[in-house]
């Protein structure tokens, strides 16, 4: 009885519009503006043809200073449409922009429905419900915060070298950070590029130097990224830079330590995908960035067992006196504004494939391993020689760990079918007599020249069979693979010297380390995710971080450096501010009632929930986008979405349906269900009037409670309607939505209503069709 | 509905009872508090779901759920009711098995051979206690229908409490009824050490506190916890209205006490103590979170039938099945709210008792303070013009003369040249002049320099405790006026109380916290007399100021300081606050001669207090002299006595 004391002194006004005859044509806008004139804390109601002209915005800003309104409700378009233009309207006569709230009487009522007298009443019942809302609002005010103009580019393969010099090119500080000894990355251990044939050192060397030139950018390689928090403008990082043991500004690179080293030639080169050998202490290849020797604290005899014979080799080697055996880790702590992450790959592990006898025999080598063979600065020196001999029998092998639900990847690689024609012609080109054997199962050769270069390779007496072989096994000296050739419908064995397996790219082992530090999703085949596959390729969910290369998913060199330049532009955007703002209809922690359970915390994707102290959380508001999903786990009901409380939702509830027995809510969210509606009224599809739709952030703001709320209230049925899974605007909730509508329609059945009268459908923001016939569907049901 | 209660956080309370003994005037808050809900409509925890699905439960048939491998149906004038236990599986997301409670029950009856009607739907007992009692009876009269003159075994207390006190049927808890029967069954000894969490509604409301543990002996070792019994801790929420941080601490250290017992096992016979303690465990901050160890926490009903080898809490499986459903969806409900229905004479009897003493207050383990409830709840009863007259003409009294006894003399002492402002306050300066006088006696002895404006009107504690919220603030406004910016000093514990709780901004000291780094300085002279310290509840309740006041006692030399024997937090009320002797003398004496019984005993020469207004109460029934200690320490200064 008394809470609505609060609203008693409010003045509201609502204005509607009639677009031309788009509304009034259908609408009674008289009666309905003489119907609002009754309604609670209404001061002032009017109509006008075009709501959003000059004048008509005029009205509502004339309104505004002489009736002293604080609240407008506009009974117009979408909201989805004019919304913002209304904001600035009633923000430009003083009022606080969140104070309006708009009753969508055109998509969602005079384009849907023909009969004016229905379309009149359900107006009636969309501006009762933008009333209540609009009584529950609240002013919503700005956040300004500072941006550091720098950015943390992690990881220094060609994404993270491209990001980084776009980035300092643009004049911004650059944190490079590179978890081995060199920059380089995968590119480094290419021997050629497909498909132009370009040596691999020749167009990388350049880059590399540059980075390492560059006046805004600090390269920090053999360091790693420890911890990152903050947000968007504004990050803190810890990265930990590991002892060399090599003072970087005394070696010269010479490489008379390693050269001394009493292990030479005994340590697996990583570089070299471990077929080649190095010394304790070294570089991983001749061009490396920078030319500083390391020495591997795990294999070095001076750091493992203390003592190195009668004295360490390298150091009596080292002019320059650069070995520092005392040289420790060392933390550093950086601050930045944007992050771009750019990781890479790892290759596929072909042991998890044993048909195919990588770990048994020797001659059964990667793709990877035969770039390192083929090198020139690898460890054959170009020389094609397995067991010393040079192989006479090849064959080739695509999609190993791609395209293969047994190993978990659905995925193609990308790359695979190209650099295996890379092999062969340099096979051909290697041992010109060569009997040279690809198996395949599709030859994608989508890119810029592909198709050419395997036209090109296919003449080069390369023998391409169609299948996928199941074994490969030894005969003798020989290798013997075994497949079908499904063109020929028989089984097949080709003799092999040398086997290549073109493994295909996975996301690197450690990815996980990132992920946590940093939030991000991973899509189905555990690359890191994009804020949204078409329209936001290179962003993440967390505002200020952004994707480059393959750690995204598999890419070619050059898509990967066009991506990294994309990623290093979409930074700019937030290091060229001096501030960012932020609208706070963000959620908010009632410190008071928290329990300090942590489901927010778990549950936001964003990392925009942090934990200040001990099982203490607040909302980092420039993180938080407002989906609302912690508000609806609270137990404790600490948390609200300033700008779609719980109670605001009630309240339209209650409201719309007031008077209506035989009326359905649809709860739509803003991003696709809702707009799918706003098709459907553009393209003039007619349904029920009797379907009642309140707009919600996403549908997994909206909880058990509020659908409880629903039929509690008297609606003959609800449903809840987002986007298309995986396709979520907040990426996970609709996800959360399922999970909410199993709990709803299990609670339902215990309280004996008939759990047909609540759905859950997924409607894409282009599908009016598909929304009209699930409004269809719950008309039939309820 | 609101998320912020408007009625003294209302919510907040669990009416666990456990302060009922501690009411001077034992005034029934249950009927309070429930009909103050009626009118706020506390939004409940969880958003609301849980008491909106009751809400709409009062209009649903609830199907069958109990897993259907059960004896069930055949006779036909014994039922049980299982409650609502799978609702809360359901949508807890806990991988709950809170139905196994129930399903544990019915096992054991049909190990006795009875094979029950089985009730589904919700007993209301959450609608009732949150204030939604129009959906209760709606509830009441659906299930009564189906109880019919059925005896009804139940296992929750809550449920139990219900049926049996609100509704009046033939009911009978698990315990009692298993208690009966024991001799036909065999218990195994379950060699597990347990403790026994009594749940308010089942211990406090009911007095079932032996047949749970008699049975809980037979089959485990049961090791109590400190508080048990009538002393038990709440959980810590009822019907949903209050999961927050403080309550969550108390869960938390109910847990400690279970575990510091030595029992691998807390036994509970109310599924929503149980839901709530499991909610501690439930946390994912959990293992950050500094609390107890883990304790498993199970129904008295799983831990008899695991004893008869009928059940095992740890199989799980569930003992619910989801229905197949049927009906339809529901009409919206249409009451009109309606007051004069829910707040009975009764309700503004018990409203009108308290003499707002904080006896309750500081017993509460959710730190609840029921005062502050009652003066607004009492607001609204005065919008619909329950409250007592003599309250009324009191208030009217206040807003014309300025003070309560429409005395139209000023007592303002204005000065030029001051210090502090001392504010007498009504009682003092109209009808006990004693403690005025002696309060400007001392001032001067001190050489401190005060003044008493003439303009000075009632603080409005009087308006403040009686309900009259917005017309106090008409006082406190010229008051403030006046005061804003000086050292204020009071000698009433009242005024003291009223601005230092409802003021903003006032710097004000009671004269005891006043003089005790002066009293040195007055040369005080023997006063060979025996006497003890009253407590005036807003004073030493409600500010915990409880040394100061004996301190300065005993800086007269030859003054003998004895204590009641029921003192500081558990001082009994003089029985002249909260507007109690205006409009219930009887009631409101009945305190003071308690009180002074007790002096009596004592065999003391005088009380000795720091409030007019328990000097006035206390020395209109007993020949005990009562003194303000201004008045006291006087006596000290001129040797008159």
């Amino acid at each position: 009885m008394n809470h609505n004391n609060d609203y008693n002194d409010q003045k509201i006004g609502v204005y509607v519009c009639h677009c031309g005859i788009n509304i009034a044509s259908t609408v009674d806008v008289k009666a309905l503006v003489e119907y609002a004139k009754t309604l609670p804390n209404v001061v002032v109601s009017r109509d006008y043809q075009y709501m959003c002209s000059d004048p008509g915005q005029g009205l509502i800003k004339k309104d505004i200073k002489e009736l002293d309104l604080d609240r407008v409700v506009v009974c117009a378009c979408s909201p989805r449409m004019h919304e913002l233009t209304f904001r600035r309207a009633i923000g430009s006569a003083g009022l606080n922009p969140y104070m309006l709230e708009v009753a969508n009487i055109r998509e969602n009522c005079s384009w849907v429905h023909s009969d004016k007298e229905e379309a009149t009443e359900k107006s009636k019942s969309l501006v009762r419900s933008a009333l209540a809302k609009a009584r529950l609002l609240e002013p919503i005010g700005v956040l300004q915060e500072d941006v550091t103009p720098a950015a943390l580019v992690i990881g220094a393969g060609i994404a993270g070298i491209q990001t980084a010099l776009d980035i300092a090119d643009n004049g911004f500080k650059v944190y490079l950070v590179e978890k081995t000894p060199s920059v380089g990355g995968r590119m480094s251990q290419l021997d050629k590029t497909f498909p132009t044939l370009d040596c691999s050192a020749c167009i990388l060397t350049p880059k590399m130097v540059d980075v390492s030139r560059h006046p805004n950018i600090e390269l920090m390689t053999y360091s790693e990224v420890t911890d990152i928090s903050g947000y968007v403008g504004n990050f803190d990082v810890k990265v930990l830079k590991k002892a060399r043991y090599v003072d970087a500004d005394k070696c010269t690179g010479c490489g008379l330590c390693a050269e001394a080293c009493r292990l030479k030639g005994k340590i697996p080169n990583y570089h070299d995908a471990f077929i080649g050998k190095r010394s304790a202490i070294s570089i991983p290849f001749p061009q490396a960035v920078p030319s500083t020797h390391t020495i591997d604290p795990e294999r070095c005899l001076m750091l493992t067992k203390g003592k190195c014979g009668k004295g360490p080799l390298c150091v009596e080697a080292c002019g320059a006196e650069a070995i520092d055996f005392e040289q420790k880790d060392e933390e550093i702590d950086i601050n930045v504004g944007a992050i771009v992450v750019a990781t890479g790959f790892d290759t596929f592990d072909p042991s998890l494939k044993p048909e195919l006898g990588y770990d048994l025999y020797d001659n059964v080598i990667t793709g990877l391993e035969f770039e390192r063979l083929v090198a020139a600065s690898g460890p054959t020196g170009g020389k094609v020689l397995i067991n010393d001999k040079e192989p006479k029998e090849i064959v080739l092998i695509q999609c190993v760990g791609s395209r293969d639900q047994t190993v978990g990847n659905e995925y193609c690689s990308r790359v695979c079918c190209m650099y295996t024609a890379k092999h062969a012609h340099l096979l051909r080109d290697k041992i010109p007599d060569a009997k040279i054997t690809v198996f395949y199962m599709d030859v994608r050769a989508f890119g810029k020249g592909f198709e050419e270069f395997y036209d090109r390779v296919r003449k080069e007496e390369i023998l391409y069979r169609r299948g996928n072989p199941s074994e490969v096994y030894k005969r003798g000296d020989k290798l013997v693979v075994k497949a079908e050739d499904t063109f020929l419908g028989e089984p097949i064995e080709v003799e092999a010297d040398m086997v290549v397996l073109a493994v295909g790219m996975v996301p690197r082992s450690d990815s996980d380390v990132i992920q946590n530090m940093l939030k991000l999703s991973r899509s189905s085949d555990k690359f890191f995710m994009e804020a949204h596959p078409k329209l936001r390729p290179i962003d993440t969910p967390t505002d200020g971080v952004f994707l480059a290369g393959a750690c995204q998913g598999p890419k070619d060199i050059p898509d990967t450096v066009g991506q990294a330049s994309g990623a290093a532009a979409r930074a700019c955007t937030i290091l060229s501010k001096d501030k960012m703002d932020f609208d706070l209809i963000t959620a908010n922690i009632n410190a008071d009632i928290c329990i300090h359970c942590g489901k927010c915390f778990e549950n936001c994707i964003y990392q925009a929930i942090t934990e200040v102290d001990e099982g203490v959380y607040s909302v980092i508001d420039a993180n938080c986008k407002a989906c609302g999903k912690c508000a609806s786990s609270c137990p404790a009901n600490a948390i609200e979405l300033r700008y779609t409380t719980d109670i605001q939702i009630e309240s339209q509830i209650d409201d719309i349906l007031e008077g209506e027995e035989d009326s359905f809510v649809a709860f739509c969210c803003n991003w696709c269900s809702y707009a799918a509606a706003d098709l459907a009224g553009t393209t003039r599809m007619k349904y029920s009037p009797r379907i009642k739709i309140i707009r919600v952030p996403c549908s997994g703001r909206v909880a058990p409670n509020h659908i409880m709320h629903a039929f509690d209230k008297g609606a003959k049925g609800v449903m809840v309607a987002g986007c298309m899974l995986g396709d979520c605007h907040y990426i996970d909730g609709n996800y959360r939505a399922q999970e909410n509508m199993e709990i709803a329609k299990n609670a339902l059945k215990l309280m004996g209503i008939n759990v047909e009268k609540l759905e859950l459908f997924f409607i894409s923001a282009s599908d009016a069709e598909l929304f009209t016939e699930a409004v269809a569907e719950m008309d039939a049901r309820c | 509905m609101a998320d912020v209660c408007e009625i003294g956080d209302v919510k907040n309370c669990t009416i666990c009872k456990l302060c009922a003994v501690k009411c001077p005037t034992e005034l029934d808050l249950e009927k309070v508090v429930v009909a103050s809900r009626y009118l706020d409509e506390p939004r409940g925890s969880h958003r609301n779901v849980f008491l909106t699905i009751g809400t709409a439960m009062s209009r649903t048939e609830a199907p069958a759920w109990l897993k259907d491998d059960l004896d069930v149906g055949k006779d036909e004038d014994i039922a049980y009711f299982p409650g609502c236990l799978p609702i809360f599986d359901v949508l807890l997301e806990r991988d709950s098995d809170y139905s196994g409670a129930s399903y544990a029950g019915v096992k054991v009856m049909n190990k006795l051979g009875i094979s029950p009607q089985i009730i589904y739907g919700c007993c209301g007992h959450d609608l009732y206690y949150s204030g939604r009692l129009d959906e209760f009876e709606d509830t009441k009269k659906k299930m009564l229908e189906k109880i019919g003159d059925k005896k009804v075994i139940v296992g929750c207390a809550e449920c139990y409490n219900a049926l049996k006190n609100l509704y009046g049927v033939n009911v009978q808890h698990f315990s009692d009824f298993v208690a009966e029967n024991s001799d036909k069954l065999e218990f195994k000894d379950l060699d597990m050490k347990v403790t026994y969490h009594d749940p308010c509604r089942l211990g406090r409301y009911n007095d079932i506190y032996d047949n749970p543990r008699k049975l809980l002996e037979k089959v485990s070792n049961l090791k109590e916890m400190e508080h048990s019994k009538e002393d038990a801790i709440c959980c810590g929420i009822s019907s949903w209205l209050n999961c927050n941080a403080e309550t969550k601490k108390q869960r938390e250290e109910r847990l400690q006490e279970a575990i510091d017992t030595g029992a691998e096992c807390m036994v509970i016979s109310c599924p929503k103590c149980r839901i709530h303690f499991d909610c501690v465990y439930a946390s994912e901050s959990y293992e950050n979170d500094k609390p107890v160890d883990k304790i498993k926490i199970l129904d008295l009903q799983e831990l008899v039938a695991q004893s008869l080898g009928l059940y095992d809490p740890d199989s799980g499986e569930k003992s619910y099945v989801v229905p197949e459903s049927g009906g339809e969806a529901i009409k919206r409900l249409a009451y009109e709210k309606d007051p004069s229905k829910y707040i009975t004479d009764e309700v503004v009897e018990n409203t009108f008792k308290c003499t707002t003493c904080f006896a309750c207050a500081v017993t509460c383990p959710s730190n609840f303070e029921t005062p502050h409830m009652m003066e607004q709840f009492r607001k609204h009863l005065i919008e619909m013009d329950l409250n007592p007259p003599a309250h009324k003409k009191i208030h009217d009294n206040i807003l014309k003369f300025g003070n309560p006894f429409a005395e139209e003399e000023s007592y303002g002492d204005e000065r030029e040249d001051y210090d502090v402002v001392y504010f007498p306050g009504c009682t003092a300066a109209y009808r006990f002049q004693g403690t005025m006088n002696a309060t400007k006696r001392i001032l001067d002895e001190l050489g401190i320099k005060y003044t008493v404006p003439k303009d000075l009107v009632c603080c409005g504690s009087v308006l403040l405790r009686s309900g009259y919220k917005d017309d106090a603030n008409q006082v406190i406004e010229k008051n403030t006026e006046i005061l804003k910016g000086k050292k204020v000093v009071v000698s009433c514990a009242g005024c003291y109380a009223t601005f230092a709780r409802d003021y903003e901004g006032i710097d004000v000291v009671h004269l005891v916290d006043f003089l005790s780094d002066k009293i040195d300085k007055l040369d005080l002279k023997d006063v060979s007399k025996k006497v003890a310290y009253h407590d005036p509840c807003h004073f030493g309740r409600e500010f915990q100021k409880f040394d100061v006041p004996r301190e300065v006692i005993q800086k007269v030399p030859k003054t003998e300081l004895v204590e009641f024997s029921n003192t500081k937090n558990d001082a009994q009320c003089c029985g002249g606050g909260g507007g109690l002797r205006s409009h219930n003398k009887d009631l409101s004496l009945s305190l003071a001669e308690k009180r002074m019984e007790e002096a009596k005993e004592m065999g003391i020469d005088a009380i000795i207090s720091t409030c007019p207004f328990c000097e006035l109460n206390l020395s209109t029934v007993s020949d005990i002299k009562v003194y303000d200690v201004t008045e006291y320490l006087l006596s000290a200064l001129d040797e008159t006595e």
